[in-house]
């Protein structure tokens, strides 16, 4: 094999212990007789161990305090089946949560001091329809007027009494 | 079955350096965490109990890709006129790399590699994910992986010998 990029990445599989036993065998056999591919092997061995290393991370205090009180937080205002904003929005997200959880706490608040929500609804309206059709009624009745002539009828309605 | 809280507490700090050794950065990480947790809450329901972690790493892989790629396609702001408006500049490199108990060199490495390199080498070295998990999780033949993960490391190397870490 020549010792370019795609003939050594068996290099780090065999580090990693990702080779099949035949290949394996191979690499071994080839590191015997290749001062290259073992110093090879030497390099990419050492950025191995120092990228392992890496991998222990100081958690800041408080943050997983933090994320689980907000990852809560969106299970309560949010169904756990509706969408939620991706994490590019997370910053949006929050903001709307917070306004969100700020109009339930009002709504909370109003309920407990008993403070009346008023709710809007249709005026009624009423008409007289009964009083106006009786009063042309009369008033055809004493000048031969028929009722769908509609003229005013409240003085004659008023003589009428 | 435990519950993403329990998950929480018990892979927390694996979770965060995942995402912490993909991102670079601790605020975003933070965010990566958190979505990640979101996605493992609304998930769970639906997992299978077996390998948990490679579960995770699964989660944390894809939030950090779809920002990835959802950042590409917004495109870049203005900067704006007032200084006053001027966002502070946030720690830098060394002091968060500090924070984080790496040599700074060796974050910046990171940091400096591309994504199609980087992230499977983070996968392999920080996540401890076989080359099978990764070929899943990233959607590549094993093959690929494989030469993904050692062109990462050449990389990684070349990076740290002109800082000086590695001779």
């Amino acid at each position: 094999m020549a010792p370019d990029d795609d003939a050594q990445s068996v290099l780090s599989a065999y580090l990693d212990g990702e080779c099949r036993p035949e290949e394996r065998a191979g690499i071994d056999a080839h590191l015997a007789t290749s001062a290259r591919w073992q110093r090879d092997l030497e390099e990419v061995r050492e950025v191995r161990e120092l990228v392992r290393a890496a991998a222990e991370v100081d958690l800041p205090p408080g943050l997983l305090d933090d994320v689980i009180a907000a990852v809560a937080a969106v299970e309560v205002a949010a169904p756990v089946d509706a969408p939620v904003a991706p994490v590019a929005d997370l910053a949006v997200a929050r903001r709307s949560r917070g306004r969100i959880a700020a109009w339930v706490a009002g709504m909370a608040a109003a309920a407990a001091v008993g403070v009346a929500v008023i709710v809007p609804t249709e005026p009624v309206v009423n008409p007289p329809v009964a009083a106006v059709v009786r009063t042309h009624a009369v008033r055809s009745s004493v000048d031969g007027v028929p009722t769908d002539r509609l003229a005013q009828s409240s003085i004659r309605a008023g003589f009428l009494k | 079955m435990p519950t993403w809280e329990e998950i929480a507490r018990d892979h927390g700090r694996f979770l965060y350096a995942v995402a912490y050794r993909l991102t670079g950065d601790r605020e975003d990480a933070r965010d990566v965490v958190q979505e990640s947790l979101l996605r493992v809450r609304r998930g769970l329901e639906t997992y299978t109990p077996g390998n948990l972690e490679g579960w995770l790493a699964r989660i944390v892989t894809n939030v950090f890709l779809d920002d990835v790629r959802r950042r590409r396609r917004r495109p870049t702001s203005a900067l704006p006129d007032d200084p006053d408006l001027v966002v502070p500049p946030s720690a830098g490199a060394d002091e968060v790399a500090a924070a984080a108990g790496l040599p700074p060199d060796i974050q910046r490495a990171i940091d400096a590699l591309p994504e199609e390199f980087r992230v499977p080498v983070v996968l392999c070295d920080v996540a401890d994910r076989s080359y099978e998990e990764i070929s899943t999780t990233l959607g590549i033949p094993v093959g690929t992986v494989r030469s993904r993960i050692h062109r990462g490391r050449r990389l990684l190397r070349t990076a740290l010998v002109e800082a000086g870490v590695v001779a």
